[in-house]
């Protein structure tokens, strides 16, 4: 009889987004509460036996009771049982989101707190979850170990819960703490392992994934934005995992140089091709170098998509704006005032980073002012 | 040599000048032209000007005019203007002398207001509406030719003059300064700038407001965080607080220490009974002894009363027997005494009898002695009777005799008084002394008197002689009356005194004594000689022993009776006495030894009858007292009883050292440690843990106040809004550096620019006033004036530089636009009038030389009152006279 589990992790409910000021940030702060509705309404739609989240759920311990509130509510469209695990965000400590939940008897009778390494039985004892939650922020111990020595009827599916770093599997940034052993699947004869931590969805070994973060929260692109569907067949048997995206907001980066007159209507096209740009949240990096007037023309064109997009974040730093001799022309400037354009560009040029950018941003609004002097 | 330049001046009937006055021999270089003060040299310098710019027509001639001068003023002038050489002739005058000739030696002539008009263009100056010309009409004149007392002044370039002077590079000034638009321009960019900072350069407006945003929320958030860095803390302490809570609950640490406790007490239960054994041991031990004594004393006791019984008895026997022994002694002594008593009363009875026999005798002898005596007596009185009879006569007889040896003496003073008045009248009285013949007779007085001798007259007489008469003789002396009177009252007295006394004469008075003292001595002497006779108490006492005697003898005579006792011999009879005296003392002796040791054993006797009848009451009382105790109890059970109590004792001794013998072996002190050091293990256990549990409880109380309010979504929160803050600030930031950035790049372009246009008249300057002034570099601004000097760095405005110093520069800025001008053909002359009042000898000889260079260039008039200081100038020299 075949077992099938909605792994998800890294909810991270309660997430402030500081690089993304005003109303963009705050939509995409309630976006991750509307996420869990939504892997709520799929894990009804496609019947799961259970859904475990592994880790992480709450973005911090100290999120307020209503945060706490909005999530377990969050949860009511699916009444199966769901399994939460303490992450190194919201860690099972002496006082915790998990504490504070149970005082406040607001946890649903099908929803396991899985604060404490003890094997939980469901589907009438058909599957059993083992969860190894972080008892504190960061532990050295592979928590996991209890699991090799945890014995289960022989009809029983063993599944593991956990939130860590799978040691040498995964990129050489991520963190060293809260270690799971590779093999840990093998070891501790589990049919599934469920992991949490690593934002990007990964089959890192054999029966062993993580989720990723369902709603994306980073420029990262390392295939956050999904949940796994995941089929047991028969103890023993290799899962069947199935990656279904449900994010919302697609966070992406574009690096884009200036080489020529043409660049604008490129980078304009570029950012055509964009889908559903108002789910879209861009990092654009601009390099290359401009006349004044051109870098005018480029505002215009900013400020428009920046309309348009739910968060454009351009850094310039690496754009080079240049009055050419037309610009200078065009300034009209004689006497006095050609004297200081000549001195600006010459700090333009050579001066230290600083006073680049502020010679080029004075260059900048001399060529405005004059423009509109002009008008 | 191109310019302007002045040849000659003729100058008549102007101001102080009535005569004509003529300079002439200018040269084309450096002319000075001196005159005392009054000399006139301003008023040629006038007298010039006026001739070149007013119209001879003007008001103002008549100012020109001499007081009450008929002739009008006028000037004549010889010229040369760009090479063309001019000669010029003005009367000032609205009437008909008044004109104006200007001749070109070219030949050409202009005359009155056709000349003025070509003059004008020539010299590029104009008329003025009204009045006098002034220098800003009057061109490049206005400018180079200096007016007495103006000198000081900064130089002012009009409109006119700046185009003149400018003129000469117009082009260059264009380029330089960007015009009306780029003045504009830098304005906007000056007001954009204010939007971010004030005058100080302190960021102002919104700007400072971002900031003080930014750095409110970054204060917030820095709060915010520590709040969030204290709630994690204390969670990870109530982490701590309960894992060490449940490995007291796990370990069993407050029950095992309670089980211990529990055991120790039980061994302490067990040392308490132990303990309560000993005391009960050693009371019945107290109480075993003390009934053992009490066994022991009774037994002694009844011991005792058997003793005493015996003892009585035998003190008893003791006493008979010593009775019996006395009574023996006793009646042998006894009847000694007895006999001994007897004797002695017989010797008593004979010495009774023997003692009235001497008695007798020794009153025998007495009467014989006394009998005697009293005859004896019996003479002596008799011869003392008769003594004091022959006293009593002699002392009757003087009584007899009135006169005593006093009144005998008072008679014999009253007699020699009487001779003493006798005497004295006889001395007083007339002597008479007389020898009468035989036969005569005569009367003295009453008395006849006769042969020879002396009579004395102690009062009035009557001489009668016979045949002759008488005479009365009355004797001279003053009171031979009162002497007379005396004798006679003396005479008196002692016959009254003879008549008391019972005498007829003093001797019979001195008789009377002498008896009366012979009778005195008589009764002293019988007196006398019946002392001697009776001596004690005189005749009286006498008498009495007389009679005292007489009883006597008379008393023995009867005592004695008849017999008168002559017959017992008083020695034999006193002999007798003597030894029976002895006889007696001696028996009295041996009856008192005898009754003495009759009279001790009584006393013995006595005491020991005593001591019998105590000892038979003794032995009485003892013998009941045993019996009665006996009464009670028997002697064997007595000692049956002590046997007893001395084993009781001996059981219970034995039974408490058992006991402590237990206790010992339960070492009691260690237990007492031990189980204090339970107890105190097992409170600081219970305390450390209801610490913890506190200590949790409270911690977890305060977590869960401090987790409602989400710490963690309010870091979050105020980091969203601080970094949006921080971006916008990021962006003012930028755009405030930049607009900083572009007003200095354009002040400083600007800065060089005005230097740029100013250039050429620096230029030429620098080169005078590196002579004048080492070192010093002039600041030229964009209207060409000369703001001010350079030295060392610092800035020094014309305005503050000394007086001296600012006509020397005042005269070099001429020069140098002079040079300017002259450079390009414009004709340009300056005129000094003492412009260099107020400089220093030093400076005075650079300017001479600086001037007599820029002579080479242009015509320079130096018009001084120092002509001396100016010999030495180098150029033409003339002095103008009055």
């Amino acid at each position: 009889m075949t077992i099938t589990l909605l792994h998800t992790a890294d909810w991270q409910i309660g997430k402030q987004f500081a690089n993304v000021p005003g109303d963009a940030g705050a939509a995409l702060r309630l976006q991750r509460l509307e996420t869990v509705k939504q892997i709520a309404q799929l894990a009804r739609e496609r019947e799961v036996d259970a859904v475990l989240v592994a880790g992480d759920v709450f973005d911090d311990n100290a999120v307020s009771d209503e945060t706490l509130r909005r999530t377990m509510n969050a949860l009511a469209s699916f009444d199966g049982p769901w399994v939460l695990l303490p992450g190194n965000h919201d860690a099972a400590l002496a006082q915790s989101a998990w504490t504070r939940l149970r005082r406040m008897g607001v946890v649903p009778g099908n929803v396991v707190l899985a604060d404490a390494p003890e094997a939980i039985s469901l589907c009438d004892g058909r599957l059993a979850v083992l969860p190894a939650p972080l008892q504190r922020r960061h532990d050295t111990r592979d928590l996991t170990q209890w699991f090799d020595g945890h014995h289960t009827g022989p009809e029983t599916f063993r599944v593991g819960l956990a939130h860590g770093a799978v040691s040498n599997r995964l990129p050489e940034q991520a963190e060293a703490m809260n270690p799971i052993a590779e093999d840990r699947a093998n070891s501790a004869r589990l049919d599934y392992l469920a992991l949490g931590d690593w934002h990007g969805t990964l089959g890192i070994a054999d029966r062993t994934w993580y989720a990723g973060t369902p709603e994306p929260d980073r420029f990262k692109g390392n295939d956050p934005g999904n949940v796994l569907l995941v089929a047991l067949t028969a103890p023993g048997d290799s899962p069947r995992v199935e990656t279904v995206s449900v994010g919302h907001y697609r966070w992406q980066q574009e690096a884009f140089e200036i080489v020529d007159e043409d660049s604008l209507e490129v980078l304009d096209g570029r950012l055509q091709q964009l889908e559903s740009p108002s789910r879209s949240l861009l990092r654009l990096r601009l390099t290359g170098a401009m006349s004044l007037a051109m870098r005018e023309r480029l505002d215009r064109l900013l400020e428009d998509w920046q309309a348009r997009l739910h968060f454009l974040d351009v850094d310039d730093s690496g754009l080079l704006a240049r009055p050419t001799q037309e610009d200078i022309d065009e300034l009209g400037a004689t006497g006095f005032v050609r004297d200081a354009v000549e001195t600006l560009q010459a700090l333009e040029t050579e001066g230290t980073d600083q006073d680049r950018n502020a010679a080029a941003l004075a260059l900048q609004i001399l060529y405005l002012e004059q423009r509109r002097l002009q008008a | 040599m191109s310019g302007f330049q002045f040849h000659r001046v003729e100058v008549d009937q102007f101001q102080q000048f009535r005569k004509p006055v003529v300079i002439e021999g200018l040269e084309a270089g450096l002319n000075v032209i001196a005159g005392e003060n009054e000399a006139g040299k301003s008023t040629l310098l006038r007298a010039v000007r006026a001739a070149l710019f007013d119209r001879y027509r003007s008001n103002v001639g008549e100012h020109y005019r001499p007081h009450g001068a008929a002739v009008s003023p006028s000037v004549k002038l010889d010229f040369t203007v760009a090479g063309q050489k001019y000669h010029l002739e003005k009367t000032f005058s609205k009437k008909k002398d008044g004109g104006l000739v200007l001749q070109a030696d070219d030949g050409r002539r202009w005359e009155g207001p056709e000349a003025e008009e070509y003059l004008a263009e020539l010299l590029g100056f104009a008329y003025p509406g009204k009045g006098a010309s002034r220098p800003e009409l009057q061109g490049l004149a206005g400018l180079l030719w200096v007016e007495q007392g103006s000198a000081h002044e900064p130089v002012q370039l009009n409109d006119e003059n700046r185009n003149q002077v400018q003129g000469v590079f117009e082009q260059e000034m264009r380029d330089l300064l960007g015009g009306d638009r780029g003045e504009v321009l830098f304005r906007r960019i000056q007001t954009l700038r204010d939007q971010y900072f004030d005058k100080r350069g302190n960021p102002r407006g919104d700007y400072r407001k971002l900031q003080q945003r930014a750095e409110g929320l970054a204060e917030k958030l820095e709060q915010a965080r520590q709040e969030l860095g204290t709630y994690e803390k204390q969670v990870d302490q109530l982490g701590k607080l309960e894992r060490k809570l449940q490995e007291y609950r796990d370990d069993h640490l407050v029950e095992r220490a309670e089980q211990r406790v529990r055991e120790l007490q039980e061994v302490t239960d067990r040392i308490a009974k132990l303990r309560a054994r000993i005391s009960d041991g050693e009371k019945a031990v107290a109480q075993a002894e003390l009934a053992w004594e009490r066994a022991q004393q009774a037994r002694e006791t009844r011991r005792a009363g058997i003793e005493a019984v015996e003892e009585a008895q035998a003190t008893l026997e003791a006493a008979i027997e010593k009775v019996r022994r006395l009574e023996g002694e006793l009646g042998p002594i006894e009847k000694q005494r007895n006999e001994l008593q007897a004797v002695v009363d017989t010797l008593n009875a004979r010495r009774r009898e023997l003692e009235r026999d001497l008695q007798r005798a020794r009153d025998a002898q007495a009467l014989q002695r006394i009998g005697k005596q009293r005859d004896e007596l019996a003479q002596r009185l008799e011869k003392a009777e008769q003594l004091d009879a022959r006293r009593r006569a002699a002392l009757a007889e003087q009584a007899t005799l009135r006169v005593g040896e006093k009144d005998l003496a008072a008679l014999q003073a009253l007699e020699r008084e009487c001779d003493l008045a006798e005497e004295r009248l006889r001395a007083v009285a007339t002597r008479v002394e007389y020898a009468l013949e035989e036969g005569v007779q005569v009367w003295l007085g009453d008395r006849l008197i006769a042969g020879e001798d002396n009579k004395l007259l102690t009062e009035e007489t009557e001489l009668k002689i016979e045949g002759v008469g008488q005479f009365r003789i009355r004797p001279g002396g003053e009171d031979l009356g009162q002497l007379r009177d005396r004798l006679a009252a003396q005479k008196e007295k002692l016959a009254r005194r003879l008549l008391e006394l019972g005498v007829e004469s003093v001797a019979e008075a001195q008789r009377q004594v002498r008896r009366r003292n012979e009778l005195g001595q008589e009764a002293k002497q019988a007196g006398a000689e019946l002392n001697g006779v009776a001596p004690d108490g005189g005749l009286p006492a006498l008498r009495d022993e007389m009679q005292a005697v007489a009883a006597r003898v008379e008393a023995l005579r009867e005592q004695l009776g008849e017999g008168d006792g002559r017959d017992l011999d008083l020695a034999v009879l006193e002999d007798e006495a003597r030894a029976l005296s002895a006889e007696m003392a001696t028996q009295e002796a041996k009856l008192a030894g005898y009754r003495e040791g009759a009279s001790r054993l009584q006393g013995q006797l006595e005491s020991a009858r005593m001591e019998q009848k105590d000892a038979e009451r003794t032995l009485e009382a003892r013998r009941e007292a045993l019996s009665d105790d006996r009464a009670r109890v028997a002697d064997d059970q007595l000692e049956q009883e002590a046997t007893r109590a001395a084993q009781e004792l001996e059981r219970q001794r034995q039974a408490l050292q058992v006991a402590r013998d237990a206790l010992a072996a339960e070492e009691p002190d260690a237990i007492a440690a031990e189980i204090e050091r339970a107890e105190r293990v097992l409170e600081d256990l219970k305390a450390e843990k209801a610490t913890l549990e506190r200590e949790v409880v409270q911690l977890r109380a305060t977590l869960e106040a401090l987790g409602q309010q989400g710490l963690a979504e309010q870091v979050a929160k105020l980091e969203t809004e601080y970094a949006q803050v921080r971006r916008e600030l990021e962006h003012e930031d930028r755009r405030a550096r930049a607009l900083e950035l572009l007003v200095e790049t354009l002040e400083a372009s600007l800065q060089r620019a005005r230097e740029a246009v100013a250039r050429p008249v620096v230029e030429r300057l620098v080169v005078y006033l590196r002579q004048l002034i080492p070192g010093a570099e002039p600041v030229i601004d964009e209207t060409l004036g000369l703001v001010g000097l350079r030295r060392n760095g610092v800035v020094e405005r014309f305005e503050q530089l000394s007086i001296g110093t600012r006509e020397q520069l005042a005269v070099l800025v001429r020069l140098a636009y002079a040079d300017l001008l002259a450079e390009v053909g414009v004709p340009v002359s300056v005129v000094l009038d003492d412009a260099l009042v107020n400089s220093d000898d030093e400076r005075r000889d650079r300017m001479k030389r600086i001037l007599f260079q820029a002579a080479k260039r242009y015509q320079i008039v130096v018009l001084t009152c120092h002509g001396r200081e100016y010999r030495d100038a180098g150029g033409y020299f003339v002095r103008l006279e009055d």
